[in-house]
């Protein structure tokens, strides 16, 4: 089977004024659909392999898989992360959950920015949930898939690839990420992806 | 110590054609002037740091240098980016670099589509370098400014392919802008580099 581009769920200008029409339009029809195309590419070329026992291309192409996949995955939890009027109060028992792991609501917030703003190049700052360790982790992820630990369930995603702000923010990353928490965020959503990642 | 200092533009910030004033504006005044800004921020850290610790998992000093090399080939690549464009793309066949171009490559053309095709692979930089090891020219891939160099060659032709470079002017079209910056070469730049890569 292969993947499909999960269509945009609301308006392509529903986020203005914080997330613009064009570059939506851009982010989710191009880029992201670039990425859905990857995956199933690299999924196709490993069924190949197994079909013809050459796997001389395995290290490539499971690089191929992660990247492909990641973006995929990350990018769809992005899209659902967001609603028109976001932003907010966390609620629900996702903010018990950020109370207790990281002190208060506004600790969380300086430390997910703080994160998302220095991530080296192209990136995503991740609020992820791992079962293993009990506990909500803010992370920084290069690229797709480089710096995750083992495990994490991502909740909230930031991405910071150029492509997702620059046409409105330049190099002004701070002020995309601080519009994207302020204004965009969907708590509901965030929660519900708690609930639903949490097993323990 | 610690004091790098940022290179001005050798060209008016609106005379490259299909890369844009403000393009131009954003990437050498902040994105280039903030990879110097750093590079000296770290020399400086380093050099003031109290706790020198090495720990391959984490330590300060180990992310620093970590730091260190990012910056400084992001210092270097702009610098040559920026040296290297300013020019009408023509690539006078007399050129010495152009000559070892066609030698191997086989052609110009040959040369160019590779180039692209790694330009297009890149998250980071496409570099025709000179690589003193084999005496040839090759294009190498680049992830961000420090992952992916070969020790020991020069890079004669980088391209930036970080989003900033073109996302403004071109969107996700990274294809045109490639074609863009081909076609702002400076041949005769670039064929100084070259001597002086291989003197
Ligand atoms: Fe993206
Ligand atoms: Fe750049």
């Amino acid at each position: 089977m292969s993947y499909s581009l999960p269509p945009l769920p609301y308006a392509y200008d529903a986020l203005e004024p914080w997330y613009d029409k064009e570059t939506v339009t851009l982010h989710h029809d191009k880029h992201h659909a670039g990425y859905v195309n990857g995956l199933n590419a690299a999924l196709e070329k490993l069924e190949a392999a197994r079909e013809s026992g050459d796997f001389a291309a395995a290290k490539a192409l499971s690089k191929e898989l992660a990247f492909h996949g990641s973006g995929h995955v990350l990018h769809t939890i992005f899209w659902e992360n967001m609603k028109p009027e976001g932003g907010g109060k966390p609620m629900g028992e996702i903010a018990v959950q950020i109370d207790n792991d990281f002190g208060s609501v506004d600790a969380f917030k300086k430390q997910f920015l703080a994160a998302t703003n220095s991530v080296e190049g192209s990136g995503w700052g991740i609020l992820g949930w791992s079962d293993e360790l009990g506990k909500l982790l803010v992370l920084q992820s290069e690229i797709h898939q480089n710096l995750a630990v083992q495990g994490i369930v991502p909740l909230l995603v930031c991405d910071v690839w150029e492509h997702a702000y620059y046409l409105k923010y330049q190099n002004k990353r701070p002020e995309w990420t601080a519009a994207f928490l302020d204004n965009l965020v969907s708590w509901e959503n965030v929660n519900q992806r708690y609930l639903n990642a949490r097993c323990k | 110590m610690s004091n790098h200092s940022v290179k001005a533009l050798p060209y008016a910030y609106d005379s490259l054609t299909g890369i844009s004033k403000q393009v131009n504006e954003w990437h050498h005044d902040k994105h280039y002037a903030g990879y110097v800004a750093k590079r000296n921020e770290i020399e400086t850290k380093l050099a003031e740091l109290k706790e020198k610790a090495g720990n391959a998992n984490y330590s300060e000093f180990g992310e620093l240098k970590r730091r260190e090399t990012f910056n400084a080939s992001g210092q270097i690549l702009h610098e040559i980016y920026y040296d290297i464009m300013g020019g009408d793309g023509s690539a006078d066949e007399s050129l010495d670099v152009v000559k070892k171009i066609v030698e191997d490559f086989g052609s110009f053309d040959a040369w160019k589509e590779d180039f692209k095709l790694t330009a297009l692979s890149a998250l980071g930089w496409a570099i025709l370098s000179f690589d003193p090891s084999d005496g040839k020219l090759h294009n190498f891939l680049v992830d961000m400014h420090n992952n992916g160099a070969v020790w020991g060659s020069s890079p004669l032709v980088p391209i930036d392919v970080f989003e900033h470079a073109y996302y403004f002017d071109y969107g996700p079209d990274r294809g045109s802008y490639v074609d863009a910056f081909i076609n702002n070469l400076n041949w005769t730049k670039i064929n100084e580099l070259y001597k002086n890569a291989t003197r």
